[in-house]
């Protein structure tokens, strides 16, 4: 394999990105049943490396004296084309072992245009696409990934999800594997999908109403779960975190110690998946933070601290952490950064206050241009909160920002979008008025309504009523302050009906990569009419999954995978959207039933620890 | 000021590293090595460091050099021992020298480079490369395209070549020894005189490069 590569590399672009060797990477003997694990993550090196999932299951994987797991990426086109012509298998990094020779491949879902991706590395690989073509012979297949809250989608293609957060249930499944491996693959099946939060799609049936919708959606055996409860993990503490991770050669979308401060947000904004499917809050105790971040610098050599979480800033006792952490590493050169935080004066203030090291730029998403409109998605944010923060920010020292925004929100209206040039321009003015012109970078997505948040009915704009208002705002935009960058409307409608499709698709899925489809959320690569057509010759419309309003009583694709928050809560929240209402944060304030209570209790009972638990986690 | 200056490896396992993506291993190694490096002030305070001439990607080496500030003393054993224990694979500190503050950095001084590059020899005979080493050589120019970020252009390679000695390796393999300027005008990139050798050589198979040796070449 050494030597076939060395014919080929020399004429790829970045070719470290197929060599592994990295610092901390891991290559082991194993006893002579051992499980090799191959995690795939489908879309270039740099991409994947900066997934922490990955990165995470990759550690649990390798503590374990049995098991082997080992990195593969999706080679990138040049690459692609070089192993297709020298006939060379997709192979792991670590022992440059071809993929198809391992037990469990485990593909990480984080975003649904890598889904054709999946297809290719499979097929790169050598091993039939769909799971029905699979036997014993073949690797297992298995996903997760906050994509797996819908699979169906890829149904056809994967043997087994996992729904949640994977650091507990991976060993689970790895130990059911070594233990049934010698069976039937339907066997193996059929003991995976006993496991908790393991969702075997070819163990369900769906059938169709005359309409399209769905009928019901049913195990087709007993003992098999008719709902899938997400797994979560609910001591943050005890669960096993990144000890010594792999050091990238090259450079890579995020190169610096990632240290998970909590998981899950009770903000509540109702366009957020992240928000309702991570929940309960769950923080990782201050002085657990610090060991970590002192094993981590050890371990890696980077120069930067990353406080990762939804939303960093509502960590309890953060301040306390970011003042203890510069103390600790500012005379080492370390840095630290916040990648999310709110937009008030506050934070903005901390952000400043981390900054000793390095400078780095200031992000604020105020999500949408008017208050009407930020109420409607439950954005607590006030344009007095982010014109504040933004003058803190100038207050501070930074002349360039860059503010978030979305379109196509329900209810939303002409003078919403013209409210995002309005509030621009303020932000442009409060900078001028202290003597200087900043530079006022605006970025618009457009909304793709998500499974199990409270726009999960709802309809998304067209791919031409986005670009009708993204020319709106541009005409609106007249400061040369002011710049404006815009997601491809349609990369944002191929999201959406991706991201509540129903195992229908699978086959439009399948006929969009055989014509070529690969690298869909790059703007290169996307080819969007072999999409649309694709998704029409298999017999399905794409308006009936991005752009129809569903109603409440619809069986979703997705109803059988629970994540803990309740479609009735999910619908109150989406009603409250058309009222203008918003909710508060049950952080602070009373409990506002999401279900994630219910979902905590049976959690609980079935792991033996007393009911009862407060929602938010308690921290130390 | 404290200055080492250290040679380092940069071998097989690592070879398809660029200049770049090597300093940004040694940096973290350094780090991981808890040795304090002295900073570059301003707006984006960076470790003090030089490097000599940069290695192409692919190309492996024994002598790349690097001249490190510190902030406090260190002895350059204790340097090299504490590096080596946090090298990725392939890389790896081969000697370190302590330099004192009056010397001019040594790194400047370096402006050629000696390589080996590995033919095998069911493309070529020792006696055909010779043939043709002898012909680039006695030539005025040697034209070599080149594209950078899509922009066609070519140069002439010839007056960065200082000497070429080919000589027969193994069974399967001939050897050609290349003394190469490494200044940043008039210098010779390894991979433009492969590609010259190649464009004269029907089916020629580069099997490696790799950088010997940089020195101080008088009248260059």
């Amino acid at each position: 394999m050494k030597k076939a590569l060395d014919l080929i590399l020399p004429h790829v672009s970045k070719p470290a990105r197929y060599t592994g060797g990295e610092y901390n990477a891991v290559t082991k003997e194993l006893p002579g049943d051992g499980i090799r694990v191959a995690l795939v993550f489908p879309d270039v090196y740099e991409i994947g490396m900066s997934n922490l999932g990955v990165r995470i299951l990759y550690h649990i994987l390798n503590r374990r004296p049995d098991t082997a797991a080992e990195r593969v990426f999706a080679p990138w086109v040049d690459m692609e084309a070089e192993m297709r012509r020298h006939r060379m298998p997709l192979f792991s990094l670590e022992s440059h072992t071809p993929l198809k020779e391992f037990d469990i491949i485990g593909f990480s879902l984080g975003y649904e245009l890598t889904y054709t991706n999946v297809l290719n590395v499979l097929d790169l690989a050598g091993i039939p696409v769909t799971s029905s073509e699979r036997d014993e012979n073949c690797p297992l297949v298995i996903a997760g990934g906050c994509c797996t809250v819908n699979p169906e989608p890829m149904a056809d293609f994967i043997d087994a999800f996992v729904i949640g957060e994977g650091e507990e249930v991976i060993n689970e499944i790895v130990d059911v594997y070594k233990h049934l491996k010698k069976g039937s693959r339907q066997n193996l099946l059929r003991e995976l999908a006993r496991v908790d939060g393991v969702y075997v799609p070819s163990l369900y049936s769906v059938s169709y109403n005359e309409n399209g919708t769905i009928d019901k959606v049913s195990p087709l055996e007993d003992g098999i779960p008719s709902r899938i409860r997400k797994r979560l993990v609910c001591n943050l503490d005890s669960a096993e975190y990144l000890v010594a991770p792999v050091m990238p050669f090259i450079e890579t979308v995020h190169d610096r110690i990632p240290l998970e401060v909590m998981r899950g947000c009770t903000r509540g904004c109702r366009f957020c998946q992240a928000g309702m499917i991570y929940r309960p809050v769950r923080e990782r105790s201050y002085e657990k933070l610090l060991e970590l971040a002192e094993v981590l610098v050890k371990s890696t050599g980077y120069d930067e601290i990353a406080l990762l979480s939804l939303s960093t800033s509502d960590y309890s006792r953060i301040e306390d952490l970011v003042r203890e952490l510069t103390a600790r590493y500012e005379p080492q050169r370390i840095g630290l950064s916040l990648p999310s935080i709110r937009a008030d004066a506050n934070c903005v203030e901390l952000a400043h206050e981390i900054q000793k090291v390095r400078k780095a730029g200031l992000t604020l998403a105020p999500e949408a241009g008017t208050q009407r409109m930020r109420d409607v998605i439950n954005k607590n944010v006030t344009e007095e909160d982010l014109l504040d923060a933004v003058e803190a920010a100038f207050r501070c020292g930074w002349r360039r920002v860059k503010l978030y925004f979305m379109v196509g929100l329900p209810g939303e209206t002409d003078e919403d979008i013209v409210g995002i040039a309005k509030l621009a321009s303020k932000v442009v003015n409060i900078g001028r008025k202290m003597g200087f012109r900043p530079a006022v970078n605006i970025s618009v997505a457009c909304l793709v309504p998500k499974s199990h948040t409270p726009f999960q009915w709802r309809a998304q704009d067209t791919v031409e009523e986005m670009e009708r208002k993204q020319s709106l705002l541009r005409q609106n935009l007249r400061d040369r302050c002011i710049s404006l960058s815009w997601h491809d409307p349609r990369i944002s409608q191929l999201e959406a009906i991706l991201a509540r499709g129903d195992r229908r698709l699978a086959k439009a899925i399948l006929l969009a990569w055989q014509k070529g489809c690969k690298f869909d959320a790059w703007d290169e690569h996307l080819k969007f009419a072999t999409w649309m057509d694709s998704i029409r010759e298999v017999g399905l419309d794409p308006a009936f999954y991005a752009n129809r309003y569903r109603t409440y009583d619809e069986v979703l694709p997705w109803d059988h995978i629970d994540c803990g928050v309740s479609k009735k809560f999910l619908a109150q929240e989406d009603h409250r959207a058309d009222l203008g209402e918003t909710t508060p944060d049950c952080r602070t304030g009373r409990c506002i039933g999401c279900g994630m209570q219910g979902m905590l209790r049976r959690h609980h009972q079935s792991t033996q620890v007393v009911a009862n638990v407060p929602c938010v986690a308690e921290t130390a | 000021m404290y200055r080492v200056l250290l040679k380092l490896r940069k071998g097989e396992e690592v070879k398809y590293l660029s200049h770049r993506d090597v300093i940004r291993a040694f940096e973290a190694a350094l780090r991981r090595a808890g040795i304090s490096v002295a900073y570059s002030t301003g707006f984006n305070p960076r470790p003090r460091m030089s490097f000599g001439s940069a290695l192409g990607v692919g190309v492996t080496s024994d002598d790349e050099r690097i001249m490190v500030e510190l902030s406090c003393p260190e002895h350059a054993s204790h340097i090299t021992e504490q590096l080596n224990a946090v090298m990725p694979t392939g890389m790896a500190i081969l000697s370190a020298e302590e330099v004192p503050a009056e010397v001019k950095s040594p790194i400047s001084a370096l402006n050629a480079s000696e390589f080996r590059v590995i033919l095998r020899s069911d493309g070529c005979t020792p006696e055909g490369v010779k043939a043709v080493v002898e012909e680039l050589l006695a030539a005025a120019e040697i034209k070599v395209a080149r594209e950078r970020q899509g922009r066609a252009s070519e140069v002439n390679i010839r007056p960065g070549i200082l000497e070429i000695r080919v000589s027969p390796g193994t069974e399967s393999t001939v050897l050609v020894d290349v003394c190469l300027k490494t200044t940043e005008t008039g210098g010779t990139r390894i991979q433009d005189f492969i590609k010259a050798l190649e464009e004269q050589t029907n089916g020629l198979v580069v099997e490696s490069v790799h950088r010997i040796r940089q020195y101080h070449a008088e009248d260059t």
